[in-house]
């Protein structure tokens, strides 16, 4: 199954032409508070399309008490657009009652893994549904960090029973920052896991990268994107995010259709090299 | 531990003075990586902080940023963000306050820009058939406006100036005081010129009170009462009406 992020620019292009695909993943907080134009157009494409939810502020990993006030609306929609899954950031975005709008990093550590997986529990209970967690970029790493970024990851799995929103283009923007192997981190994660998996371009500095979502995506993550399949096979639904400079729909489309044909790793970095 | 590691980063990167404190204190909670240090790893999410908060609020405040400009307006975007820091799981409604944080034409404008955006968010709502007013008792009749409707006193040219930008014509701010309604109509949103006394009369209606109250108070003519409710019917300004 092969998605695109649903952007408004394109509300237009869809409903005109139906183009062939399989879902579309729609930013939950875009249409939550929204009764006008976006709202309808979700709704459209809904009845003809099937739809993931993907939200940018649970606050999941932040020390703020959850808000149920955004959890009900979240379910609310999930509920009226029949969402197949819900799925947000293992991260956080802001403390204090105040929002930075980021996905911010985590400390890798058991005290973190259980307010995290406490606070997992508490929202798939009150959703109804098993949470999916993607694994969010990272631009920094904490000094208190006790475990690698995988196994904080896969972790939870066990102890909430939420599955996983693995972005490949995550894995290598964060491996590039921070100087792990991307493979070591797709082999740790356990198989049957992954609900979906997400594809991005992003914006190299040369001394860090950062997860923009403009342009195509690069070879490397093409290979690391069949690698992933490999090891972890080609069940979870596969989405392609283009947020920034975001070109007419075709353009979208053909580079999300290029998951159906991914390359196999070259010899020199196949698994069974 | 976890809560003043989130409270330590929060004000690295929201306060003003996150760079100093950056510096002063990023090695005992971040590491440094191969090519950048502790604290520039760090200050990478400040250096995002404002110019994300900039690109919502341009969004919402298309003409306020042309005419202000790049630089000036991510500097207003930072005082403002300063006063009024994100407090809610969306941006929506984060720029609510940025008229009252202006005065002037550049005001008046985020007035007419914030009007537009609340109306294009704003509920679905039914439309009324006026026709079915019943004409023996429509004087003790209310009307109630639909959600996607606001009602603007402006003390500029600000809808001249808003078109100016749409068209990417120069914007001549000037002084001068006029009435504008903003509603939305099969989900596209519209900007009519009102006179005065239209805007006393649908205030008036907005306020709850009845036909007869509101034509005693505002005195239009048979033939502006014609006018306006064949333009505001056709508008589909009216969710309900009853007495």
């Amino acid at each position: 199954m092969i998605g695109i992020g649903l952007r408004t620019t394109h509300f237009t292009d869809i409903l005109r032409d139906e183009p062939e695909i399989d879902f579309f993943e729609a930013i939950s907080e875009n249409f939550m508070d929204s009764g006008g134009r976006p709202s309808f157009m979700l709704d459209k494409i809904a009845e003809r399309y099937p739809i993931v939810l993907h939200g940018v502020s649970m606050n999941i990993g932040s020390t703020d008490p959850l808000d149920f006030d955004y959890l009900r609306k979240l379910k609310s929609l999930s509920k009226r657009v029949n969402a197949r899954w819900l799925s947000d950031h293992l991260c956080w975005t802001g403390v204090g009652g105040r929002n930075t709008h980021d996905l911010l990093p985590l400390p890798y550590n058991e005290e973190t893994l259980h307010h995290v997986a406490n606070r997992v529990l508490a929202v798939s209970d009150f959703l109804g549904a098993p949470l999916v967690l993607e694994n969010a970029s990272s631009y920094a790493e904490f000094t208190s960090s006790s475990m690698p970024e995988w196994e904080f990851l896969a972790r939870p799995v066990e102890l909430t029973g939420c599955r996983l929103l693995l972005d490949v283009n995550n894995v290598y923007v964060s491996a590039y920052n921070h100087g792990f192997d991307p493979k070591r981190y797709i082999d740790a994660i356990p198989r049957g896991s992954v609900a979906q998996y997400h594809l991005a371009g992003h914006t190299n500095y040369g001394t860090h990268i950062i997860d923009t979502h403009v342009g195509p995506v690069i070879d490397e993550v093409w290979s690391l994107y069949a690698y992933t399949l490999e090891r972890l096979g080609n069940d979870p639904w596969t989405l392609l995010e283009w947020d920034a400079e975001i070109p007419d729909f075709a353009t979208v489309h053909a580079e999300a259709m290029k998951a159906s044909g991914a390359p196999a790793p070259s010899p020199a970095e196949s698994i069974h090299a | 531990m976890l809560d003043r590691t989130q409270r330590w980063m929060y004000s690295v990167i929201a306060d003003p003075s996150g760079p100093a404190i950056a510096a002063r204190e990023a090695e005992r909670h971040i590491l440094p990586s191969r090519t950048l240090s502790a604290a520039d790893r760090v200050l990478i999410y400040t250096g995002m902080y404002v110019s994300r908060f900039a690109e919502a609020l341009a969004a919402d405040y298309p003409a306020l940023a042309h005419y202000l400009g790049e630089e000036q307006f991510n500097d207003l975007v930072a005082r403002y963000i300063e006063k009024h820091p994100s407090t809610s799981y969306t941006l929506n409604r984060l720029g609510d306050a940025l008229p009252e944080f202006l005065t002037g034409f550049e005001r008046d404008l985020a007035r007419l820009e914030l009007a537009m955006t609340l109306v294009f968010d704003e509920e679905e709502t039914p439309v009324a058939d006026l026709t079915q007013l019943p004409a023996d008792r429509a004087e003790s009749m209310r009307l109630v406006p639909i959600r996607a409707c606001r009602v603007l006193s402006l003390n500029y040219n600000s809808n001249e100036c808003f078109q100016a930008f749409r068209d990417e014509a120069p914007m001549r701010p000037r002084r001068t005081k006029n009435y504008l309604l903003v509603h939305r109509k099969d989900y596209s949103v519209h900007r009519t010129r009102l006179t005065k006394k239209a805007h006393d009369f649908l205030r008036e209606l907005g306020a709850g009170k009845t036909l007869g109250d509101a034509i005693v108070s505002v005195k239009p003519s048979q033939h502006e009462l014609f006018e306006w409710f064949r333009d505001w019917s056709a508008a589909g300004l009216f969710q309900s009406f009853g007495e």
